[in-house]
């Protein structure tokens, strides 16, 4: 099997690194368009909100991706040395609310959530750890 | 992302091109609330070349429905894919845009 790293910088120009590398990861694995688009949503909202939010000086980080698989999961790692966040405790949001009341945001880890079968995350040595398993 | 503009009839069209994400959203979201601060009323969104959007992206949708609400205009879609159609759903946002199939029946609306 194989194993993709990317190290991908705190800038939001780089989510374009990790849809190219998915989509590459797509032709040589023939996945099909739904399970890359579910990745690449899934991976580009949790590095958004690392970018956005994990960091509280103005120096250059690196959000450590991987991508491998085992015989039923497509299997993500994204390691950071932000600010401890977890976001398995993020609530969901109230997604019937109409217009005027409805909230602007938090709607990301939402659909990690809804796109993503397992997911698990760890704080260890002041990094975070998340690991997205999604059914291949 | 790439996003053109033209007027036909009484909407004014923006076709995206690529993909909304956080890295796009931001140059959209000014060019997309200034044409609604400008008075445009009936906007059009044209989704048939847009590959990929993210929640930034919705955010900036539901900016632009909140503020045209306020000034008694309208935000129409049409030509969803598949999996963006699908990410409107997960987020409730089938009910705050008139969604069609095609450019030509969002025109004929």
């Amino acid at each position: 099997m194989y194993c993709i790293n990317l190290n991908i910088k705190n800038d939001l120009n780089e989510l374009q690194r990790i849809s190219e590398a998915l989509t590459q990861l797509a032709q040589m694995r023939n996945f099909p368009e739904s399970l890359i688009y579910d990745i690449n949503l899934a991976i580009d909202e949790l590095v958004t909100n690392i970018i956005n939010y994990g960091f509280t000086d103005n120096r250059e980080h690196i959000i450590e991706v991987c991508l491998e698989e085992d015989d039923m999961f497509l299997i993500t790692n994204i390691k950071d040395d932000g600010i401890a966040f977890n976001p398995l405790e993020n609530p969901d949001p109230d997604t019937s609310i109409l217009l005027e009341d409805k909230p602007i945001g938090g709607l990301g880890i939402y659909f990690v959530r809804k796109k993503i079968d397992h997911i698990s995350y760890r704080r260890e040595n002041n990094f975070n750890i998340l690991t997205l398993k999604k059914k291949k | 992302m790439n996003v053109s503009e033209e007027r036909q009839d009484s909407h004014y069209i923006l076709s995206l091109a690529g993909r909304l994400d956080a890295s796009t959203s931001n140059a959209f979201e000014e060019k997309f609330l200034s044409l609604i601060d400008e008075g445009e009323t009936n906007i059009l969104l044209n989704f048939s070349q847009l590959d990929y959007i993210s929640s930034s992206g919705l955010r900036v949708l539901l900016l632009g429905a909140k503020k045209i609400k306020t000034k008694s205009g309208k935000i129409s879609l049409c030509n969803l894919k598949s999996h963006i159609m699908e990410v409107f759903e997960i987020a409730g946002f089938l009910p705050l845009f008139k969604i069609y199939d095609s450019l030509d029946e969002a025109l004929k609306a």
